[in-house]
């Protein structure tokens, strides 16, 4: 009883889902802002390392390398805290937008890489003897089976970014475990960080349900050949 | 006749291995031309070469009087300069229709209505025209043979290339596929052929060619290269493969 007046308290749930609520919107457009924007940033990056001039290769390959190895939350508290020394001072959505696609766009660029070198050499010439440009090739060709090959892959790295979010709240970002945590210190009780924690798993769990969905329906097989 | 594809003291290497040496050969519009030799002749190579699928480092190869280089009009003259591969290289997630009618919409900007009319015309004519909403996959590998040669002859390109078109080939799909290319021979598009079929050469060919070690060794028309080669080496081989 004791633990459930603790852990689930219906009358603190109650007060603080309001504020949670929209700290899970705020969640859900960091994330959905910068999973769009890492994904565009990825695959121009991605072709760039693919197929642009020596030096430029040389550069994104660089760019790639060290937004992999940087942890992310070291990365939003310079974006946050010290770029405002050189004048840039971003709001913390700004920064945390920044810094989730910033390192997003790296990993899905290798993703969107792995899947356009995984066609067939067959397919870039059958397009390129047919007298297509490099754009049609790529759109109506080259990248809707690329697309096909890295979605289970492609799929995680959204969850992963959709979960970094969390990592906003360091910069005061009023995200859902923001909200959570400050109605928890308000209410004296822990039950919003349950909820939070609810929350997102309701948020996370189906998107890696469909992972798992769309493995087992490309290992079933199907018309990819 | 006018000439199509000329190719001038062309020199191929990869790295020091030189594929191809001092190849001279001029294609006239509507001629057909079939190159025979052992594998690793520098056959395929060699029409690889007119589209520019393989660089070349020496000579020239023009097509209707243009030089095939890298740049601007690169992608003008291989939508003139078609080309129909060992392994057919259909698109697989496009429908068969759609596999004959991308390029003439995103190349020769027809409308989508246009290009589909003139992609089920073609699919008819080359005996698929019940398969046009099917995947490649759900083909067999002649019959994805011909949904290639259609995919090509939508382009209405001047010249067509074929690489080995049979030789990914189940021995009884052959016949279907050399009778589409057949047909189109006497409909008068200039072919330049690379095949192994000896008797598609005997009776479609207006000119064998015989490659050995990336050099022409003898050329002829049909009759003559058969019945009465010139060349040791290409008696040789000829010896090799029609007593096999």
């Amino acid at each position: 009883m004791d633990l459930l007046q603790t852990f689930f308290n219906w009358n603190v749930l109650v007060e603080s889902l309001p504020l949670m609520m929209r700290g899970l919107g705020v969640t859900i457009l960091l994330g959905v802002t910068s999973i769009i924007l890492g994904l565009a940033g990825g695959l121009v990056l991605a072709l760039l390392r693919l197929y642009s001039y020596a030096p430029i290769r040389a550069l994104a390959r660089i760019y790639i390398d060290i937004m992999r190895s940087i942890p992310l939350l070291v990365l939003l508290v310079l974006i946050y805290y010290a770029l405002p020394f050189v004048g840039i001072r971003l709001s913390s959505f700004a920064a945390a937008t920044a810094a989730l696609s910033l390192v997003s766009c790296a990993y899905s660029a290798e993703i969107f890489r792995s899947g356009i070198e995984a066609i067939p050499r067959g397919q870039f010439e059958a397009s390129a003897s047919q007298g297509m440009s490099f754009f049609n090739t790529m759109r109506d060709v080259i990248l809707p089976q690329a697309i096909r090959i890295v979605m289970p892959p492609m799929t995680s790295n959204c969850i992963n970014v959709m979960k970094d979010t969390a990592l906003a709240s360091v910069v005061a970002m009023p995200d859902l475990l923001k909200q959570a945590t400050q109605a928890q210190a308000l209410a004296a009780n822990p039950t919003p960080l349950v909820g939070a924690a609810i929350l997102y798993l309701l948020l996370l769990l189906p998107l890696v349900q469909l992972v798992s969905w769309v493995e087992r329906r490309n290992a079933a097989g199907g018309k990819t050949a | 006749m006018s000439t199509l594809i000329e190719i001038k003291k062309l020199d191929k290497f990869y790295g020091n291995f030189q594929a191809l040496s001092d190849i001279n050969l001029q294609v006239e519009q509507g001629e057909v031309v079939v190159i025979l030799g052992p594998s690793g002749s520098g056959k395929s190579t060699l029409i690889r070469c007119i589209n520019l699928l393989e660089d070349y480092q020496g000579g020239d190869i023009l097509v209707a009087g243009e030089r095939v280089e890298h740049g601007p009009n690169l992608a003008d003259i291989r939508s003139e300069v078609g080309m129909v591969f060992q392994g057919f290289n259909l698109y697989p997630h496009l429908s068969v229709l759609d596999n004959v009618a991308l390029a003439p919409i995103r190349v020769r900007k027809l409308s989508k209505r246009d290009a589909q009319a003139r992609a089920k015309e073609l699919l008819i004519k080359v005996g698929m025209g019940d398969h046009a909403h099917k995947y490649p996959s759900q083909l067999s590998g002649g019959q994805q043979q011909r949904v290639a040669i259609a995919r090509t002859m939508a382009m209405e390109p001047r010249a067509i290339l074929f690489d080995e078109p049979t030789s990914a080939l189940d021995p009884e799909m052959v016949g279907e596929v050399l009778d589409v290319m057949q047909n189109l021979a006497r409909s008068g598009v200039t072919m330049v052929v690379v095949t192994h079929e000896m008797g598609f050469a005997r009776r479609v060919a207006d000119r064998v060619i015989f490659m050995e070690s990336g050099k022409i060794v003898e050329q002829n028309t049909p009759e003559p290269f058969f019945t009465a080669p010139q060349e040791p080496r290409t008696q040789a081989f000829l010896q090799a493969i029609l007593h096999h």
